[in-house]
């Protein structure tokens, strides 16, 4: 059993406390999520329970033995195994092997005794034959694998993980994800999992809500997201089909509250006595949208791109008209050659083959950037100026702006930000939160006011308030005249914000349409490891059934639109 | 790109006799291989030598093309920069062909060649060092060789441990630093064009976020080394620790050996 005391900490001595008074108890062999928006200071307290932080004042007891006394505290690191959130950054040996061996190196066991637990953990974690190989030659999702197969090394009974998924693709976040249910039923592994993903909150027995550096609630999976008021307050995002199941009660049928998942909200529904099959479709096909008649501003024809001579194609035979004021997302998992697309778009890459012209022109590849502007994953690592406003000013000063329009530029794109010029200026971009590293980072880009604005998972590791806000943004710049991408793998968003969806499978097109022509293909994206939206899928399958009702929504909101649509029809019939 | 380019002298897995060894063999014959390349100064002793590191190419089953790869212009410009050097700006007798200041007699253009082999061979042992041991066994031998030192204050495990990891972050912040190019494009800044003092200025955007993230990997992963419980060279054990077998100490002999005929040679003023 772990206990914390009434934790009190604070980084720095004026700095407000990060825990105020946290008391709480994890169960050996239970899976525990920790949920809480950006500062609530969940991290903070995850790393109290191995010692890598001590607390100013209160108690930290791991069966019994006190974090305070570095004596007892080996012996609670080897109890308690921790994994990061950063894959890169917590593997300490050249090969995969000796780093699973690390920790048990420490530990000073016998050198027979290790090689049987790096053995055991590479068969468990299915990393056998990645295990002469460098952790650079790793993709992010075994790399987290690979930091969970130290933990086991170690024999620990308890696996604290800080959002160990947040930086990975829904792809490799299953893998990682299905590691721990085997690790949680068949190893009995108490795992404390930290996570700002609300859907992989559903598989712990236990969830823990942090608000201010205290547990405002402590309950099941079920408890927690039946409080939908409490968690938008808080900042929490809350799972999309639990949403619909509030949506839907709140409209009249509270026999549909409190569902978590697919499953059972189609069990509730289709138990609705109003739920009688119909006679099929009541929807018209799709009609394809037809392709505006003015000029694409974004147009490439067979571009093939390739990182060396001989490596494989990235990118290959590839077509994409892009016209002005359209929002267009493009999605793929890691390596399908979407982020080199959005580097051809932005003009970082020479294709290898094939044309690309960006408003009329093809070649202007200095310029480019003052039509397509970027901003990259994770755009605050490449802060670098002495204050805001230089780093405001950087791209436009670049652009050739003429230096007395500067101020007014940067006092402009800071407001569409969201911050106020006139108190940043002098702040050096460092002294900012995380967020606000990323609204100056992309305030720097709309100082140039770009045609074409280019995001590369631009809500990479925010919670649901930064999300929330980057897509009302995203909103806002859109015009006639500004054209958004975006370059993600959260369905869920591009569901809500694009018109057209690309999506990209092996350097390859595998879709191009209207988000509903391209959601329709549920089985093909499945296949190809993308998901589907869960409400979208759930309509389609209640339309599979033979349930009367279009079948067509993606989004939360037109599923609920077309649920009770179909509801009250049938109680009117 | 830059991270594409880094290959030289990455390990090579085989099985062969120089693999095989241990590693604190390799490095000790590699000093002594390398001494004697400055020791060295007529034409039978670098043939010797050459057929040392022929021997050694053969023995660790490594193909040629591996061994040159990735440092084929390197190898051009510095071996061929140093022979021409040394060729013109020697002084010599035999003149061979002369024009206005410049002159290349025959000593010269000997003594450049000399060089040059003196390099190329030095370049290639290196690289073979490094392509038949990994630089686990690596950072554990000098860590091992060390040893007696640290009852005079050398922190023998600590200069192990950060060869280690700069080893492990080497090939991740160069991937880093491909990606911050990127992104300082995409802003608009200009790398690689403009006089020097705009040069080193435009450095700033790309030097400053990789000093950064250095320094923000590098506590985290001091964070991640302690929550495996790691407190220093103390009580510290091995996995996978080479034993120092009868080869090495052949190996040794040998070496030893081939100081004492080429030492010899040198002092009692060898022909050629």
């Amino acid at each position: 059993m772990i206990e914390l005391r009434n934790l009190y900490y604070a980084y720095d001595y004026e700095g407000e406390n990060v825990l105020n008074g946290l008391s709480l108890t994890f169960r050996e062999g239970e899976w525990t999520a920790v949920i809480g928006a950006n500062g609530s200071g969940k991290s903070t307290m995850a790393r109290h329970i191995n010692g890598l932080l001590q607390p100013d004042r209160g108690q930290v007891l791991v069966d019994g033995l006190d974090a305070a006394d570095p004596q007892q505290l080996l012996q609670i690191r080897e109890r308690v195994a921790f994994v990061f959130q950063n894959p890169d950054n917590q593997l300490v040996a050249t090969t995969i092997e000796d780093d699973i061996a690390f920790g048990p190196e420490n530990l000073g066991l016998d050198p027979d005794e290790i090689g049987r637990r790096v053995d055991r953990a590479l068969d468990i974690t299915g990393l056998v034959d990645k295990r002469s190989q460098a952790p650079h030659q790793l993709s992010g999702g075994e790399k987290q694998r690979v930091a969970i197969a130290g933990a086991l090394a170690m024999a620990s009974r308890y696996m604290i993980l800080d959002e160990p998924t947040s930086m990975l693709d829904p792809q490799m976040r299953l893998q990682v994800i299905a590691m721990l249910q085997k690790l949680h039923s068949e190893l009995g592994m108490g795992l404390i999992y930290v996570t700002n993903i609300m859907e992989e909150v559903l598989l712990a027995q236990r969830v823990v809500v942090v608000s201010h550096g205290r547990v405002v609630f402590d309950g099941t999976p079920r408890e927690v997201f039946s409080r939908v008021e409490m968690l938008t307050e808080l900042g929490l995002d809350v799972p999309p089909l639990c949403r619909l199941s509030a949506q839907l009660a709140d409209a009249g049928y509270p026999q549909l509250r409190g569902c978590l998942d697919q499953e059972e909200l189609y069990a509730a529904l289709t138990a609705l006595p109003q739920a009688q099959p119909g006679q099929g479709s009541t929807a018209a096909p799709i009609m394809p949208a037809a392709e505006p008649q003015r000029r694409p501003y974004v147009e490439l024809e067979q571009v093939a791109y390739r990182y060396g001579k001989d490596a494989p194609a990235a990118l290959s035979e590839f077509d994409l008209r892009i016209w002005q004021g359209q929002r267009v997302a493009v999605i793929g998992h890691s390596g399908s050659g979407k982020s080199t697309l959005s580097n051809l778009i932005a003009g970082l890459y020479e294709p290898s083959a094939g044309r690309i012209t960006v408003a009329g022109q093809e070649k202007e590849k200095k310029r480019i950037f003052r039509k397509v502007g970027m901003v990259f994953q994770y755009p605050e690592q490449q802060l670098f100026a002495e204050n805001v406003y230089e780093e405001v000013c950087f791209g436009a000063r670049n652009a050739g702006i003429a230096e007395e329009r500067l101020p007014q530029l940067a006092a402009e794109s800071m407001h569409a930000v969201g911050l106020d010029l006139e108190v940043l200026a002098e702040r050096s971009p460092f002294a900012l939160s995380g967020g606000q590293k990323r609204r100056v980072c992309i305030a720097g880009v709309l100082a140039v006011h770009p045609k074409v604005l280019l995001l590369d998972e631009p809500t990479a590791g925010l919670d649901e308030g930064g999300r929330r806000w980057i897509l009302e943004l995203v909103r806002t710049y859109n015009n006639e005249d500004n054209t958004v991408i975006r370059v993600s793998h959260n369905m869920e968003e591009v569901a809500e914000l694009a018109q057209r969806i690309v999506v990209l499978d092996h350097g390859r097109k595998l879709l191009e349409g209207t988000v509903e022509e391209v959601f329709a293909e549920g089985e093909l994206l499945q296949r190809h490891g993308l998901d589907v939206p869960q409400a979208a899928q759930l309509v389609r399958r209640l339309r599979a059934a033979g349930y009367p009702l279009p079948g067509r929504a993606v989004t939360v909101e037109a599923a609920a639109a077309e649920i009770l649509a179909w509801l009250g029809g049938g109680a009117n019939a | 790109m830059l991270s594409d380019k880094l290959v030289i002298g990455q390990y090579y897995p085989a099985k062969s006799y120089f693999h095989s060894r241990d590693a604190r063999a390799k490095i000790i014959t590699s000093v002594i291989y390398l001494l004697l390349l400055f020791v060295v100064r007529d034409w039978a002793s670098y043939a010797l030598l050459t057929a040392v590191l022929l021997a050694h190419v053969k023995l660790s089953s490594i193909p040629a093309s591996r061994l040159l790869s990735g440092m084929k212009t390197m190898l051009i410009f510095f071996v061929g920069l140093t022979a021409l050097l040394n060729a013109f700006f020697m002084e010599g007798e035999t003149v061979l062909w002369s024009w206005s200041s410049l002159t290349l007699t025959l000593e010269g253009l000997l003594q450049g060649l000399k060089m040059g082999l003196r390099l190329l061979l030095l370049i290639l042992y290196a690289s073979l060092l490094t392509l038949t041991t990994t630089p686990i066994e690596l950072t554990d031998a000098i860590e091992r060789l060390l040893s007696p030192l640290a009852r005079l204050g050398v922190p023998a495990h600590e200069i192990a441990m950060m060869m280690s990891i700069a080893l492990r972050f080497i090939p991740t912040i160069l991937e880093e630093f491909d990606r911050i190019v990127l992104a300082q494009r995409s802003r608009g800044a200009d790398i690689g064009s403009g006089g020097l003092f705009k040069q080193a200025k435009a450095l700033l955007p790309l030097l400053v976020p990789l000093f950064v993230a250095a320094f923000r990997r590098a506590e985290e992963l001091a964070q991640a080394m302690e929550a495996k419980c790691y407190h220093g060279g103390e009580g510290r054990t091995h996995w996978r620790r080479s034993r120092w077998q009868s080869g090495d100490t052949q190996l040794l002999l040998i070496y030893l050996l081939l100081a004492a005929v080429l030492v010899g040679w040198r002092v009692l003023g060898g022909a050629f």
